[in-house]
């Protein structure tokens, strides 16, 4: 096999500039992509190695799952039944036309990809959370936790941090479901902020305690290492490994200065914290991308509420637009900072909703067709893929699934998708061995 | 690879060898119809299983053969299809080896004169095994595309008139069987949104198809009674192979091989896999797994145990201490999996202290454990530790968790809950018998200022609460899926959830001196009304067809709770006994622990019942259940694995550290650094084990970040010991850690004070915070530091940092 390119290092390579793996013409056909396209990529992934920062993920949640037709693949000619009350706008791409209540994001999407044909078979809250944040379906109908590690367990297993004293994942404004690490171990489960990010723009337990040294807190920890000395194979749970990895991290978040920094959004311009909205999703936003800066690899924003089975139009008048404040201000933002390449942002839920309005005014569970949205990371923007048919229902071109969305948050950050890890039954599982990168996007 | 080579030699060998003896089931069997179909199961004994049977069905090694091929044929996986009208025997034989033959007889009826499609028997279960009436597809409440199902079959009446009646009758049409869309949907003739599901060649398309020939009868059908899955227990050699055989019986006798048609799903895919066609592959680990079959509704299993096949020494079971170990030991020695040698004293003291009493020992009192010389100590070390009343306090903590006892309407909700602790703790402290427990909550009445349980109807305020609550609590039975469609894996339909609501229905609220909670009293008449379809329902018990008989004014609760305390119960009692077996060590006989049903079967269920019998034969008796499970062999093993035992989780051959409970650890930690934990507006020194209500937390928030639940379900997995950064942050290097350690009244403080060596005051701090000694090795390192600081004045330092460091460890930080 012929290597294709190597790091600077010399002993890794990929898309991303640290922590790569050899990428060989063997691998492609696994990422589902050809010669020209690895091609292409690499040239912009030496684009990204000049921004100084290591490749991240933003991921927004939309727990519940909000309407496809009210907000980013609206359906003005569909009949009234399925086309709600909100009207469409015009984009900076021709063409592209997303809900009126996006007018911001209708105004940087030239710097978005919609994929509109996004679709699964699993209509439940807990089954549809499991796939996206894993791009597995859940064994168990109705699963309460994870089966599979999550997407940001997987890549703080295999990229973690970008240097110390920062943590690889974090979950603001706490952890949502299915958001943990299954067998991958504890460890690589998320540190939940614990906290609104507009309420607390601190994070407590940073400052050093009273009057302890740094030198006094390294004798403890010298000696905590003499003396913590029990088997770990006592237990099988993972859980005093989990707590040694985060104990060692947490060491290298007190003492060093980065992690505080990041975590206090009072550094931040008042200015800019306007634009990101006085919101929790908006100064969600800010924070990840804080974060991302001091090292953080992914984050995921949980903000849910969006299961509108009941008068879907006045519950989204209310939440659409602190979302479409935070994630046209967070794009802004990438792209002025020069993070644009490095940095990919997802916003998706676990499902749309029925294009059909039900007799309460709302919609209910659709996981036949819903849309996701990319941005950053280097992604071919400006373009939707996919669609979904005259009235949203299912997808009438290039089906996509939540896979294929995940494959390519791997594929941006060289992880190689079918690396297998033991479950706690010691059977080595795959990543993710089902679907494949959108090739569209890179 | 798990093992060495060495422990590789020791281990017996399954399913090897030619079999001595071949056994065949079914011996006798009845083919109905031209698309009836049975499965054989072939098994072998011989010496080199040591006795077990084991499936030859697949493997090659036996050959099939039909005396008459006209009248049924056999294939070479054991499966009999019917050919004519008649009767005839099929010989199964060894291909090699001893000349051994078994048969079967075979009757076979309407092949050539096939009677009427049967609705409910055929067609359905061809529509849930292809998925059709999954709830993710036609099975939904809304249906897929205008096509509505019933979930997984559970209407068939429901299904006949959509699939006959609807759409202006285009889903069959008799005229031209061939163009009904129920057959050219899903066989992808013509656009079909979920694929094809249907070949045109298959059995169950021409089975659709006769019965529309035949003008889609729908007669009455003799209903599904049981299902059984053949054989329903087996030993399996990893990578070994068994093939099962599934039957329905029905109301009028009739029974059938409905293997073709079940659905099959393993407990844990890790240990066994099985495909559709009923054919189990076990993995190359050991454990034990359970294989669900489905069929029309019902579910039956089949256990597999896959042996490790160590040999164990005779000295590894030390002599029961009760039943517990019988069942216990008995699996352990089926799955060839050495145990762990008993914990020391000391550990014993430790984890029984914290699990049943959430408290640390007293150094004096390991001491006592230690030094005792009679062979029963550790026996009654625990009938005095369920004594204390820090044990009512540990099980108050749990309870009032799970009774949701909450403050949701702030400091004025405080009056109820702090009552409804307090009686909880009592109810404890007093060895209430478990039965009046469950009563007391469930048929509250009155004000809670002189009743503290009705303050339960304050917080689960709905029927649809109560139903959720008390039947998921008291009964281990998640009935919530059947309020709106029959639960998939069960027998529960929306009649059992309304019957089951109905008991609530006669609950009356008024205004009473407390201003938050509403007084509760019985009204003279009520009924449970499925608001879908507006019909009402009377009361009746879980399982049971007849509604009961109330009297006017009588409260239905009563009823309820009579039926929960009958010996014959098959709910109240397990559900309650698996809850503590949970409690002391750390995993379900079921699991999770509040799902008891067929289709999620226990991994020791004799033992369930055996405890389940001898908790209902002594009156209920909360201390005597803790007692039995505690003083078990089971309960002392060391957690340090052996050669083999380090990925066991459930068959208890050693002990399963985890964490301490947030309370628990919070109470533990103030003890090594003997302070408390100051709680607003509650008296001084109370513990956090003992806090009343879920309103209290320190001001670092200490126990929310411990995993402390949060009281808004009624579900135990509530509490959470996922280790997180935020919890090692808050250990390592938070103020009220080390305001604790600094405390000038603290234990750094007053042994830098005491006179004494200061090797015998490392010696006193692991006792306190581990319940050992420390080893030289430790005592080394600890002095160490102690004299380092020492010689910079700074004692006091040198005692803090020791203190930081045993409540860092892992040893302090789990129960192991």
């Amino acid at each position: 096999m012929v290597k294709l390119f190597m790091s600077a290092s010399g002993s890794e390579a990929g898309l991303c500039r640290r922590r790569r793996r050899f990428l060989t013409v063997g691998t492609l056909g696994l990422l589902g992509l050809n010669l020209p396209d690895w091609l292409s990529i690499r040239s912009r992934a030496l684009a990204r190695d000049k921004q100084g920062v290591d490749c991240a993920v933003i991921q927004i949640i939309l727990g519940g799952g909000p309407s496809q037709l009210d907000t980013y693949d609206p359906k003005p000619d569909a009949p009234d039944e399925f086309r709600g009350e909100f009207g469409s706008i015009a984009t900076t791409v021709s063409g592209v036309r997303v809900s009126e209540m996006l007018p911001l994001q209708a105004g940087v999407m030239d710097k978005l990809a919609l994929i509109r044909s996004l679709h699964h078979t699993s209509a439940d809250h807990a089954a549809g959370s499991h796939w996206v944040m894993t791009g597995h379906e859940p064994v168990e109908a109705n699963p309460r936790v994870n089966d599979r590690p999550s997407t940001g367990s997987v890549v703080a297993r295999l990229r973690g941090a970008h240097g110390a004293g920062i943590p690889a994942y974090v979950t603001i404004p706490r952890s949502p479901a299915f958001s943990q690490a299954a067998y991958l171990g504890p460890g690589f489960s998320p540190f939940s902020l614990d906290g609104d990010p507009l309420a607390n723009p601190r994070l407590r337990n940073l400052d050093p305690a009273a009057e302890i040294s740094l030198e006094r807190l390294s004798d403890r920890r010298a000696l905590l290492e003499k003396l913590d000395r029990i088997n770990r194979q006592r237990d099988i749970s993972g859980a005093m490994e989990g707590m040694d990895q985060f104990t060692a991290e947490a060491y290298a978040m007190t003492t060093g200065p980065r992690a505080r920094r990041a975590f206090d959004l009072t550094l931040e311009d008042a200015r800019l914290r306007d634009q990101y909205g006085r919101t929790r999703i908006g100064q969600g936003c800010l924070l990840a991308r804080r974060l991302v800066e001091a090292g953080v690899a992914f984050v995921t924003i949980n903000e849910d509420g969006w299961d509108h089975h009941r008068e879907v139009f006045a519950s989204c008048r209310k939440a659409l637009p602190p979302l479409d404040a935070a994630v046209a201000a967070l794009v802004n933002d990438l792209h002025s900072r020069g993070l644009d390449q490095r940095v990919l942002v997802l916003v998706w839920g676990e499902f749309g909703r029925t294009p059909r309005v039900n007799g309460n005014g709302g919609r209910d569970h659709w996981p036949n067709a819903f849309t996701a949205l990319l941005a950053g990371g280097g992604l071919k923007t400006g373009q939707v893929i996919g669609a979904s048919g005259r009235n949203g229902e299912a997808p009438s071109e290039r089906p996509l699934r939540p896979e294929d969305i995940i494959r390519t948050l791997y594929a941006f950050l060289g992880i190689d998708p079918l690396q297998e890890f033991n479950n706690a039954a010691g059977r080595p599982l795959a990543i993710l061995s089902q679907g494949q990168a959108i090739a569209e996007l890179f | 690879m798990l093992l060495g080579l060495p422990i590789l030699l020791v281990l017996t060998r399954l399913g090897a060898g030619p079999p001595g003896s071949l056994s065949v089931e079914p011996t006798f069997l009845r083919l109905d119809g031209p698309a009836s179909q049975a499965q054989l199961v072939v098994s072998g004994q011989s010496r080199d299983t040591h006795g077990r049977p084991n499936d030859l069905t697949l493997n090659g090694d036996v050959s099939y053969e039909s005396l008459d091929p006209r009248i049924a044929q056999v294939s070479g996986m054991g499966v009999v299809e019917p050919r004519g009208n008649g009767e005839t025997s099929l010989r199964i034989r060894l291909t090699h080896g001893p000349e051994n033959v078994v048969k079967v007889r075979v009757v076979v009826d309407h092949v050539a004169n096939p009677r009427p499609v049967r609705f409910s028997r055929e067609v359905v279960p061809i529509l849930t095994k292809r998925g059709c009436n999954a709830g993710v597809c036609h099975g939904k409440a809304a249906g897929q595309n205008g096509f509505r199902l019933s979930l997984l079959g559970a209407d068939a009446q429901a299904d006949f008139d959509h699939i006959v009646h609807e759409n202006q009758s285009r889903r069959v049409s008799l005229l031209f069987p061939d163009s009904s869309l129920i057959l050219r949907k899903p066989s992808a003739q013509i656009l079909h949104g979920g694929g094809k599901r249907l070949d045109e060649n298959s059995k169950d398309f021409l089975t659709i198809e006769r019965w529309i020939r035949q003008g889609v009868p729908h007669v009455r059908e003799p209903s599904l009674a049981s299902l059984t899955v053949w054989p329903d227990r087996r030993l399996v050699a990893r990578k070994g192979v068994q093939q099962l055989r599934v039957a329905a019986h029905f109301d009028n006798g009739e029974e059938a091989d409905v293997t073709r048609l079940a659905q099959f799903q393993s407990s844990d895919d890790d240990l066994a896999e099985v495909d559709q066609s009923g054919r189990v592959t076990a993995k190359d680990h050991f454990g034990q797994a359970a294989v669900m079959a489905r069929f029309g509704g019902l579910a039956a299993v089949s256990r597999f145990i896959i042996p490790l096949g160590a040999s164990i020494p005779e000295e590894a079971f030390l002599s029961p201490r009760n039943f517990v170990d019988t069942y216990i030991d008995a699996q352990l020695t089926e799955l060839g999996l050495p145990p762990s040698p008993p914990c020391t004293e000391a550990e014993f003291a430790r984890r029984s202290s914290l699990d049943l009493c959430g408290i640390l020992p007293t150094p004096e009192a390991i001491s006592g454990l230690d030094g005792a010389v009679d062979a029963d100590k550790r026996v009654k070390w625990i009938e005095r530790l369920l004594d204390r009343p820090e044990h009512a306090d540990r099980e108050a903590m749990s309870w009032s968790a799970i009774l949701r006892n909450k403050r949701t309407l702030g400091p004025l909700s405080q009056a109820g809950s702090f009552a409804f602790h307090a009686w909880i703790r009592q109810a404890f402290a007093e060895n209430m018998p478990y039965d009046r427990f469950a009563a007391a909550i469930l048929t509250a009445t009155g004000d809670a200022a002189i009743n503290p349980p009705v303050i339960w109807y304050r917080q689960v305020n709905t029927l649809e609460a109560q139903v959720d609550d008390t039947s998921q609590l008291f009964l281990g039975v998640r009935l919530q899926c059947a309020r709106c469609h029959h639960h998939p894996y069960e027998r529960w339909g929306q009649e059992d959830y309304f019957g089951y609501a109905a008991f609530f229905s006669r609950i009356g609220r008024k205004a009473s001196p407390d201003p938050v909670t509403p007084r509760i009293f019985v009204l003279a008449q009520g009924e449970a009304t499925d608001p879908s379809t507006g019909r009402s329902y009377q009361p009746r018990y879980l399982s049971s067809s007849e509604a009961v008989d109330l009297a006017p004014g009588a409260d239905p609760r009563d009823s309820l709770v009579g039926w929960f305390r009958r010996p014959d119960n098959p709910f109240f009692a397990r559900a309650i006994v698996n809850r503590c077996w949970k409690q002391l060590f750390g995993r379900g006989l079921v699991e999770p622990e509040d799902d008891l049903r067929a289709s999620n079967p226990s991994t020791h269920p004799e033992l369930l019942d055996a405890l389940a019998a001898d908790f209902i034969g002594h009156g209920f008796n909360m201390k005597r259940l803790f007692f039995i499970l505690a003083t078990s062999r089971a309960y002392e093993r060391s957690s340090e694995p052996n050669a083999w035992n380090r990925l066991d989780r459930q068959a208890y051959s050693r002990f399963l550290p985890r964490r301490l409970p947030g309370e628990v650890l919070l109470d533990a930690i103030n003890t090594v650094t003997n302070t408390r934990s100051a709680f607003p507006r509650l008296p001084r020194g109370i513990r956090a084990v003992q806090l009343p209500d879920e309103g209290f937390d320190t001001r670092e928030r200490f126990l929310e970040t411990f995993g402390r639940p949060r009281r808004e379900s009624v579900c135990e997995c509530e509490r959470s010991s996922e280790p997180s950064l935020s919890q090692s942050l808050q250990l390592i290097n938070s103020a009220e850690i080390e305001q604790k350690i600094k405390d000038p009244a603290g234990r750094a403080a007053s042994l830098a004070a005491l006179p004494g060596l200061d090797s015998e005051k490392i010696d006193q701090l692991y006792r306190v915070a581990l319940s050992r000694l420390p080893s030289e090795l430790e005592q080394t390192a600890c002095m160490d530091l102690l004299n380092r600081k020492r010689s910079e004045g700074k004692a006091v330092e040198g005692f803090e940092d020791l203190i930081w460091t045993l409540i860092n460890t892992k040893e302090f930080l789990f129960i192991q």
